[in-house]
């Protein structure tokens, strides 16, 4: 359940890049420009996004109505090459994550007795 | 020529004094989105949450000697690009130019170095391909669920 809620939640990044997919060709497109601009592109792509969300909260993008461009990101699981995340760190975030998903199952236990589900 | 007038408009977007109005990071007293605190589902788990955090691969074509370090792991030549959302769906943070055989987790750990500040206490989610740390909440791994079973109750 956590991971389904979680996957949920996380949603809005893949939402946002659908937006910019579709919205601007030139993020589908491969150009000639040096590898800076191409860099540039992107980062102008977003913040123009944040512009128009701004001043434009109407103009919106659905981006799964056309499924051709569909991401291509896939998902990334590879493992991480950062070297600064160390034992007691890790030790802390997992238990974070396992207080989150303990307290998600007993809320949700909680109300399917309330529902008289068991 | 409109070459020069497209460079001069990427340039002035992505210059700091616009740049920097539109797409600025979450801080200590950013409210938590009502995407989170409206929804049972994830309010009060996600309270910690200012946005999600993902990676994704833009096609790039860089100069032949260039290649091999953009070439991702489909074979495609890409650039790999961080960025990270708020709830209400505005960038707060992305880091383009990166080449397309960098890992997410290289990448990320680049952000952090330099200048993706996260506020303590305070957490992005991101997938599975992320390490697991206190600025970043990701899902168990290998843990899959029959979604019908959850579709039924209506309460996932």
């Amino acid at each position: 359940m956590y991971n389904l809620r979680h996957s949920q939640a996380r949603n809005v990044i893949e939402r946002i890049f659908g937006v910019v997919k579709k919205r601007y060709s030139i993020i589908r497109e491969t150009n000639d420009f040096p590898q800076e601009t191409q860099a540039k592109i992107v980062s102008g792509c977003g913040v123009i996004h944040n512009f128009i969300c701004t001043f434009d909260p109407n103009d919106e993008v659905d981006p799964w109505e056309d499924e051709a461009n569909a991401l291509q990101d896939g998902c990334d699981q590879l493992s991480g090459g950062t070297g600064d995340i160390h034992g007691a760190e890790t030790r802390r975030a997992t238990e974070k994550r396992e207080t989150i998903a303990q307290a998600m199952w007993l809320g949700y236990q909680a109300e399917l007795q309330r529902r008289g589900v068991m | 020529m409109p070459n020069r007038s497209f460079n001069h408009i990427l340039n002035a977007v992505t210059s700091p004094s616009f740049y920097n109005v539109y797409v600025n990071l979450p801080n200590e007293e950013s409210q938590l989105d009502s995407y989170i605190s409206d929804n049972p589902k994830f309010f009060p788990y996600f309270e910690g949450a200012v946005g999600a955090l993902d990676g994704t691969h833009i096609n790039a074509r860089p100069s032949i000697q260039d290649r091999p370090r953009y070439r991702n792991r489909k074979g495609l030549l890409t650039q790999n690009v961080l960025a990270a959302t708020t709830f209400d769906m505005h960038f707060c943070y992305i880091l383009s130019g990166w080449e397309g055989s960098a890992s997410d987790g290289g990448v990320y750990h680049d952000a952090r170095v330099h200048d993706l500040s996260i506020p303590e206490g305070k957490y992005y989610l991101a997938d599975a391909g992320y390490p697991i740390c206190d600025a970043l909440l990701v899902p168990f791994w290998g843990v899959r669920y029959h979604l019908r079973e959850w579709e039924k109750s209506g309460l996932w």
